[in-house]
């Protein structure tokens, strides 16, 4: 019964995904008009058969310009959790295999790290390093290793006594295989669903960073900074519904497709 | 008082119990024994109503007159106890509240009254220090006494009928004695009637009135139980009745070369609270090549971690190990966790090989394939997950993976102990044929004296 359910919900996921994911990829060679290019003549357009999403205030193609913020915030949550899961992994393995006064250290340091909020560190950094969009996804990187650090230590911790990873040694495997070729593969369900929960978070420290006017710049469109924008002109309904929209969408389908992957790989 | 008669049950199209038909009568104890996947847990399952969804049955279960296949869920009448007592106590709470818990959802008693009746009931199942015991959680117990706990909570409401499925497998041979005289002790006192599961008939014989042999869902063979441990008549009880092991076999003793590996003057410990607990001390003994060694003792008395300390994946010991010797290998007990669960077959047996790094692909291939069939599995099996083999198949990987190593000296911590009888048996085999083909020496650790005794030529007790 159960099965049936997270069934349904894979299907859906898959299908909310694949269309963003088509959507991101198309964006990078057509788009029906130049997200950034401006009309006044033809500001807060309803939407149309002309423009799908409407216009915005400075006449602007919303519909454009959405397909492009959610390509930025696409781009920069996936590689946040590339860096953050990657990194935090590497971490996570060492302590959580070695222990002992490595991981005393190195966890002690992530402690420090993630005992501030996210947003948080996030803003100082992009303060002291500045803002651009690479900066933006190496600092919010950093800020998700602790995480990922945290649940990969764990699990390598849980694996690395059990009976398979003692004969592992007998054998005569190296650490470096032993971390990665025998336990790495077993942590894999716990990897996917802490990624698709960074994915999630990445979006929306994106978005807030964006918001408060830190992350992506003017005139370049990223999800936040579409809805920062349009604040002013809740009246044009169009402006802030569809940008949350597809924000809402992105996070949804990643929910349901990790959440329903993970279940039924565990039955 | 329950009739089982023509009772059949399928799961989808899977017929796992075929018409069988038991009685048990007031006061007698029953004992169901056969190989896992016999149906017989699933038939005590449809005795309490707990069975697996999508499970079609046929027949009837009456227990007094009155159908168990139709009645409401919270029926008490019937309890059970099943094999591994740590799974089935709640870990977060005390021994003595999750009787308690029994006791509220079934009776009206007040708090006081259901407290004493705990405490005596804990006295009776040879709990001596049953108010000390009360207020403890299930990991500060042993095996025996959670047992106990278990037998408690199923006896405090005076079910008419027990169900003891597996209840002493997973104990050592003393405490299963104990708990094996508590259930009678208890049978008579209450004259509670039980069913007694098992696939041991060693530890059947000393208890049951009646036996009745089931395999592949059939009863094959039922009757007193002299009648059936006596005069068998179908050639499947004949084949559990020697599969038991018994009687002495000591081939011969040890090489007089000079010894394989040294122990000297071990103590084992373990830290708590960074406080050092020594648990054994002054172990002494020594390995020769070419035998196979019994290491016996009660439980917690360290032959694991002493196993694991000659390997060299234990740290925590003072004294001396001297070891002359290159590759060692050991053998698990649960075959399941001995086995990456997300690896196939070739990639596990290929890891030994692929690690050495002298070996090209073909050559691994086929040394694979030769060893696989040595072990008696087939190429069929390359690529399943160890998920998808029975415990004997798995066990029998693993001695092809000690074999791939080219160990010269393999450690069996309880081989066989989760296994049912007759593929232990052929486990058994295996081992020593290895053992004489490839002169590995072998370390065998079980709680078991009459395997010890079967395969070792020479046991050290710790």
């Amino acid at each position: 019964m159960n099965r049936k359910k997270y069934k349904i919900g894979l299907v859906f996921g898959i299908i909310i995904t694949l269309v963003l994911l088509v959507t991101v990829i198309v964006s990078f060679f057509y788009l029906p008009y130049d997200p950034d290019e401006m009309n006044v003549t033809q500001k807060f357009q309803a939407p149309s058969a002309e423009h799908w999403f409407g216009t915005d205030n400075f006449g602007r193609d919303v519909f454009s310009r959405t397909v492009e913020g959610l390509k930025t915030t696409f781009l920069v949550a996936l590689f946040t959790v590339i860096i953050g899961s990657f990194i935090g992994t590497l971490v996570g393995a060492v302590t959580g295999y070695f222990g002992g006064i490595i991981d005393e250290v190195i966890m002690r340091i992530n402690d420090v790290l993630a005992s501030f909020p996210s947003m948080l560190v996030a803003m100082v950094m992009v303060c002291i390093l500045g803002r651009g969009p690479v900066k933006l996804v190496l600092i919010m990187g950093v800020v998700f290793i602790p995480s990922f650090a945290r649940v990969m230590r764990g699990e390598f911790m849980k694996l690395k006594n059990r009976d398979f990873i003692l004969s592992a040694r007998l054998i005569g495997c190296s650490h470096w295989r032993i971390m990665f070729s025998h336990i790495f593969p077993n942590t894999l369900h716990t990897l996917l669903s802490s990624v698709a929960i960074g994915f999630n978070n990445a979006v929306l420290v994106e978005a807030s960073l964006s918001y408060l006017g830190i992350g992506v710049q003017p005139p370049h469109a990223s999800l936040g900074r579409m809805l920062s924008e349009a604040q002013g002109y809740f009246s044009y309904i169009w402006c802030v519904l569809f940008p949350g929209l597809v924000m809402v969408l992105m996070i949804l389908g990643c929910v349901l497709l990790s959440e329903s992957v993970v279940r039924l790989k565990r039955r | 008082m329950l009739n089982i008669k023509n009772f059949s049950m399928k799961i989808g199209n899977k017929q796992i119990i075929e018409n069988i038909n038991i009685d048990v009568n007031d006061g007698e104890i029953v004992a169901i024994v056969g190989e896992s996947g016999s149906g017989k847990t699933m038939t005590a399952l449809n005795v309490v109503g707990l069975t697996p969804p999508g499970t079609v049955v046929e027949g009837e279960i009456m227990l007094d007159g009155e159908s168990l296949l139709e009645r409401k869920k919270n029926d008490y009448s019937v309890s059970i106890v099943f094999q591994e007592p740590m799974t089935s106590l709640n870990p977060l709470m005390k021994a003595g509240e999750q009787i308690d818990e029994v006791l509220k959802l079934h009776t009206e008693l007040g708090r006081k009254e259901r407290y004493n009746k705990i405490i005596k009931m804990l006295k009776n199942v040879e709990l001596i220090r049953a108010k000390e015991i009360y207020n403890k959680y299930p990991h500060e117990l042993s095996g025996g006494m959670r047992q106990r706990i278990m037998i408690a909570m199923a006896m405090i409401n005076n079910p008419k009928l027990l169900i003891l499925d597996e209840p002493t497998t997973a104990l050592d041979p003393n405490v299963q004695e104990q708990i094996i005289e508590i259930i009678k002790k208890l049978n008579k006192q209450e004259k509670t009637s039980m069913i007694f599961i098992s696939h041991d008939l060693n530890i059947v014989k000393n208890i049951a009135n009646k036996i009745v042999v089931m395999n592949e869902g059939r009863i094959v063979e039922s009757g007193t139980k002299d009648e059936v441990v006596r005069t068998p008549k179908h050639e499947y009880t004949i084949k559990l009745l020697n599969a038991m092991p018994k009687g002495k076999k000591m081939r011969r003793t040890s090489n007089d070369d000079s010894p394989m590996i040294m122990i000297s003057d071990v103590d084992l410990y373990y830290y708590e609270n960074r406080k050092k607990n020594i648990y054994n001390t002054s172990i002494d003994f020594n390995v020769y090549r070419g035998e196979i060694l019994g290491l016996v003792g009660r439980s917690g008395a360290g032959k694991t971690s002493l196993a694991k300390a000659i390997l060299g994946i234990n740290k925590n010991y003072s004294g001396k190990i001297i070891k002359n010797v290159n590759r060692c290998a050991m053998v698990f007990q649960d075959p399941l966790s001995s086995l990456n669960p997300v690896r196939t077959i070739r990639w596990i047996l290929s890891e030994p090989l692929k690690v050495q790094k002298k070996y090209t692909k073909e050559e691994i291939n086929m040394e694979i394939k030769r060893i696989i069939n040595e072990v008696g599995l087939e190429e069929e099996h390359f690529d399943r997950y160890p998920s998808e083999l029975s415990g004997g198949q798995r066990q029998r990987v693993c001695i092809a993976l000690a074999l791939l190593s080219e160990a010269e000296f393999i450690v069996a911590d309880e081989p066989v102990s989760a296994l049912d009888v007759t593929v232990q048996a052929q486990i058994l085999d295996l081992l020593l044929n290895v053992q004489k083909e490839y002169g590995i020496t072998i370390m065998f650790i079980s709680h078991d004296l009459r395997v010890v005794e079967k395969i070792c030529d020479r046991i050290i007790e710790i």
